[in-house]
């Protein structure tokens, strides 16, 4: 494997990323392309249908009328008649409103907080050799591999003890900042053409500067796809939240919809109707983010 | 790079290292201590030295799910590094839509567990939809028993999780797909070079530590499986528990009320460092490669 | 630092059962430290109250028991939280760890007994002995620990299972829709005759191991634990004779061919389907299956609990403990036995289909007169006659992890891995080993 070897060198060999590249020729419509388009396009569609069912059937059992079959086999995809009421019966049932605003305000400063504290940790394990790299690498990679089962009771007494229970700060915090975010960002900081940065210290720029200006710029794709997994993985806890939380009125969305399931009552309609509101803003998110994911080193830096 | 002080690169590590050990370390730490004691999980116990360690050592149901996990690692991984760098290949390109697509081949990532499970138990039932596709081909006879054998619903549970991190991995690969410079690609079409031996002679390669990371993360998820296993099983990990992987008789050992805190803190402290190990392994096996 | 904490937290979780009683209680202040059952005076301070998932449908009732208690007692003030079934293991765990349990908590016995078994609730043997001859005999003994003196809850609200059962497939099946089994022989004959008028397309019952075989057994006059609550004893020629026809009945085609270790809310799903004819389950459910699959309900008739030869009627309860860690015991002790006085229960049962644990409240003609003919009150008044025979036949020890142990050797029973002696003798030693941890 030559050219493995070979590889993480040659951006470099192409010129700095912030160089204007020759916009790419419009491909000529020639019938390859347009077959090639064609191939594409039912590959994608042929993906959209092994992933779409669990989206497809919540959204369909919560439109459907009260007199409709939920359950059974085949499944009874459209409902015959579509009816919005039991969104209505969630906004009546649990205060979605509030419990969304608490969910968004952990999902949001965790979406923060990975970034910017995952940066500079991801942005020092890449670009800085000192001793005690290996052990703080490590160190990350072990917050990934402890089962959350086997420490859930030790962290809650920990937040007790910082009278951090029944706060949402609670619920962030011990999420802040995950091994995960970090080794994402130390992978893009390593791809990073180091040239670019040699340039900066030849300025006279410092180690912040080149941080700031230079480095966390490029990895902007990076920044989206972390703040991404961060937000989705604060939104969608369960546990967590359950044990810090006593105050129903700290409640996040996650915790909340489970009261629409009680131990008397279990309308499928209405819980597809609040899983629904807990998932559609995220998708809504990530299609908004999505673009982002590629502005990597390459085009972002190009169309800014 | 050298005049740099020493203390500048911890001032970088200082707040997420912080977050790191008081959270998770720490706790674990605890776990670490637990696991010479037979402590039940409302507290109490004494300690018991190396016991549970030796009781380990001749537990079947330990074994079983260590050989489980193993297996699923096995077969997981190499699909969770393949198939979803193809999906991202294959919504890579700017067409009209795309976002669309994009967003629903992520939304089975953010499906709830409970509705994952629903979808699937529909499609691997006796009568579902996959047993009747497969007779209507005539390659089977009789259905298979996805959710009543052990390792057929070990498959199933196994191509939920490969399905589920479509999209997940999807995003990763996306992001690092972009840093692959389209100079380079357009030099190798200039040079001759096919789509696919484009992909193979300059993407992959430099996909390659970002395939590492994939890896590493899907061998972590692998080694944690439970949530799969246990919604297509009814919470059974499948008739007399064959299917039983670690973290599911972690939980069962070790969670809930009463439970044996003690023992299972061992169990997850094995686990912990046979991943680790592995993990460690990876990471050496591949920067040793790239000095080469 | 950070190593000073941990050190902290080593102890402080390796000592944690002795600590809980010093812990303090987050959210309950009480400024007067009546932490006595038996101090004098105007009740006062917060009682916080925690229930299993009753919200959103008795919000409500629950909310107005609160107001009036808080009327009656001004002093008083109750904070209600209502935890999801989901997760309440493990919550309930962290705060028992954390010494940060609520005042009044809703437990069933099952759940309540390891916390019971580390002496964290007080007695209502004792505290609440004034009241105790109200309650449901039967009932009240659901909160004992074997082997401990004391009764540690006041029991809330039963339920007790009946069988329900769809007509349509039942006149299908070619069988009589007034006349569902009443015998666990008759149960699976039945069973039998709809899944070959089903012919795939619907099956006649669900195993539903999870839910009913060791209750099963205890009806049909299987021993299941001996007198000290350590050694598992149902491995009887009865209950292997028992086992036996299960097998047959799996092997028959009985029960659907996924069924093997699917639970009760699959039993329910599969009911509310239409692909199981009958369905033994708390009169509750009936509720349920309105809403999600109204032609069901419509069809759906009511008999009584499948019983054995002796007749014995299983009860499912549900109580209200107070931990003695609680600062203000004699509020929540006030507050529990308010709610759950013969009043505030009967209003419960009229709003659900559940039974009140006071026996002046089931003497009410609400659960013995015909009602308006419905399914509801059929079902009402024969669960109502049952509870004067019925027990809490599963003992607390059989919690979930001897639930898992036992049910994994029945499952390779149905499957035919074991035969039905083995299974259960392997049943036995498996809880056994379980229950000695």
């Amino acid at each position: 494997m030559n050219a493995t070897t070979a590889a993480p060198a040659r951006p470099a060999e192409t010129g700095a990323p912030t160089a204007p590249r020759p916009v790419p020729a419009r491909p000529r419509r020639s019938r390859r392309a347009l077959a090639a388009l064609v191939v594409r396009y039912v590959l994608l569609v042929a993906v959209l249908l092994v992933t779409v069912g669990p989206f497809l059937w919540q959204l369909s059992t919560s439109l459907k009328g009260t007199g409709e079959r939920v359950f059974g086999y085949p499944p009874q995809l459209l409902p015959r008649h579509p009816t919005l009421s039991h969104y209505a019966d969630v906004v009546d049932t649990i205060p979605v409103f509030r419990y969304g605003l608490n969910s968004l305000l952990v999902a949001t400063g965790s979406a923060l907080s990975n970034c910017l504290l995952g940066s500079l940790a991801g942005y020092a394990l890449a670009r800085m050799k000192f001793r005690g790299r290996a052990l703080a690498v490590g160190i990350f990679l072990a917050t990934m591999i402890i089962p959350f089962e086997s420490i859930m009771v030790s962290e809650f007494l920990m937040m007790r003890s910082l009278h951090l229970n029944n706060t949402l700060l609670g619920v962030a915090l011990p999420t802040a900042v995950t091994g995960l975010s970090v080794l994402l960002f130390r992978n893009a900081f390593r791809s990073l053409p180091r040239e670019v940065e040699e340039a900066a210290v030849l300025d006279g720029a410092g180690e912040w500067q080149r941080f700031v200006r230079i480095a966390l710029p490029s990895v902007r794709g990076t920044v989206s796809v972390v703040a991404i997994f961060s937000f989705v993985f604060s939104w969608d806890d369960f546990l967590w939240p359950l044990i810090v939380l006593s105050d129903p009125a700290h409640c996040t969305l996650t915790v909340g919809i489970q009261y629409l399931s009680g131990t008397f009552t279990n309308d499928q309609r209405v819980i597809a109707a609040g899983t629904m509101i807990a998932v559609v803003p995220l998708l809504v998110l990530f299609f908004c983010l999505q673009r982002f994911f590629f502005r990597g080193v390459g085009e972002g830096a190009v169309k800014g | 790079m050298t005049g740099r002080r020493w203390y500048v690169p911890w001032l970088f590590l200082a707040p997420a290292l912080a977050v790191a050990i008081t959270f998770f370390i720490v706790p674990f730490g605890n776990t670490a201590v637990l696991s010479l004691t037979d402590a039940s999980t409302l507290g109490g116990g004494h300690f018991t030295g190396l016991d549970n360690f030796r009781r380990l050592a001749h537990d079947d149901q330990f074994w079983l799910s260590l050989r489980n996990t193993a297996l699923y690692l096995v077969i997981v991984v190499p699909l969770v590094v393949t198939l979803p760098l193809l999906v991202a290949l294959l919504v890579q390109r700017r067409i009209a839509g795309i976002g669309f697509f994009r967003a629903v081949y992520y939304s089975p990532v953010v499906a709830s567990m409970v509705v994952a499970g629903l979808i699937w138990s529909w499609l691997l039932s006796s009568d579902g939809m996959v047993n009747s596709l497969l007779r209507g081909l005539h390659v089977v006879t009789e259905p298979i028993p996805f959710l009543t054998d052990a390792h057929w619903l070990l498959a199933g549970a196994m191509a939920m999780t490969v399905w589920k991190g479509l999209g997940y991995y999807m995003v990763i690969y996306l992001a690092a797909l972009a840093n692959v410079p389209r100079s380079l690609l357009e030099a190798a079409e200039v040079d001759g070079a096919g789509a696919v031996r484009r992909f193979w002679h300059v993407t992959v390669p430099l996909l390659r530590p970002t395939m590492i990371l994939v890896a590493t993360l899907a061998a972590i998820a692998c080694a944690k499986v439970f949530a799969e296993v246990y919604t297509l099983s009814g919470g059974s990990a499948g008739p007399g528990g064959e299917a039983r992987t670690l973290v599911y008789t972690i939980r069962e050992t070790g969670l809930g009320l009463g439970g044996e805190a003690g023992y299972a803190s061992a169990m997850s402290l094995a686990l912990f460092v046979a991943t680790l190990g592995l993990s460690v392994l990876v990471t050496r096996l591949n920067s040793r490669e790239e000095q080469a | 630092m950070p190593s000073f904490r941990g050190l902290r937290l080593v102890a402080a979780v390796a000592v944690v059962g002795s600590l809980t009683t010093a812990c303090g209680l987050g959210g309950s202040s009480d400024e007067t430290g009546g932490s006595s059952a038996s101090g004098k005076g105007p009740l006062k301070g917060t009682v916080t109250f925690e229930t299993l998932q009753l919200k959103p449908t008795f919000t409500k009732y629950v909310e107005g028991v609160i107001g009036d208690f808080e009327k009656k007692n001004p002093g008083v003030k109750v904070k209600w939280i209502d935890i999801p079934f989901q997760g309440a293991q493990e919550k309930l765990t962290a705060d028992a760890g954390a010494g940060t349990l609520p005042d009044v908590v809703n437990l069933n016995p099952q759940f309540a007994q390891p916390l019971e078994n580390k002496g964290l609730f007080v007695d209502m043997d004792s505290a609440a002995a004034k009241i105790k001859g109200d309650y449901v005999p039967g009932a009240w003994k659901a909160f004992t620990v074997p082997g401990r003196p004391g009764s540690y809850g006041i029991p809330w609200y039963l339920t007790s299972e009946v069988t329900m059962y769809n007509k349509g497939l039942f006149k299908k099946a070619g069988l009589d829709t007034a006349k569902p089994p009443t015998t666990f022989d008759d149960l699976l004959a039945d069973g039998k005759a709809l899944s070959e008028a089903g012919k795939g397309s619907f099956y006649g019952i669900h195993p539903a191991l999870e839910n009913r075989f060791i209750t099963d057994l205890a009806k049909q006059g299987v021993p299941l634990l001996d007198a000290d609550g350590k050694k598992w004893t149902f491995n009887t020629p009865e209950a292997a004779a028992y086992l036996a026809k299960l097998v047959k009945a799996y092997k028959g085609g009985v029960y659907p061919k996924d069924s093997l270790t699917q639970d009760h809310s699959k039993e329910t799903e599969a009911y509310q389907a239409g692909n199981i004819g009958l369905f033994p389950s708390g009169p509750n459910f009936l509720t349920i299956i309105k809403q999600n699959a109204p032609k069901i309900a419509e069809a759906t008739g009511v008999g009584p609990q499948i019983t054995g030869p002796e007749g014995i009627t299983n009860m499912s309860v549900m109580g209200l403990l107070v931990p003695k860690a609680s600062k203000n015991q004699r509020a929540a002790l006030a507050f529990a036995s308010y709610m759950a006085n013969s009043k505030n229960q009967l209003a419960f049962s009229k709003i659900v289909t559940v039974l009140p644990s006071v026996s002046k409240a089931l003497e009410n003609p609400y659960f013995t007169a015909e009602g308006d003919g419905s399914v509801d009150a059929q079902a009402r008044r024969i669960s109502a006659e049952q509870i004067a025979k019925a027990q809490s036949l599963v003992p607390v020890q059989y919690d979930d992890r001897v639930k898992q142990a036992v049910l994994a050797k029945i499952q390779l029973a149905l499957q035919g891995k074991l035969g039905p002696k083995k299974a259960l003798d392997e049943a036995v030693a498996a809880a056994d080993a379980v229950t000695a941890h």
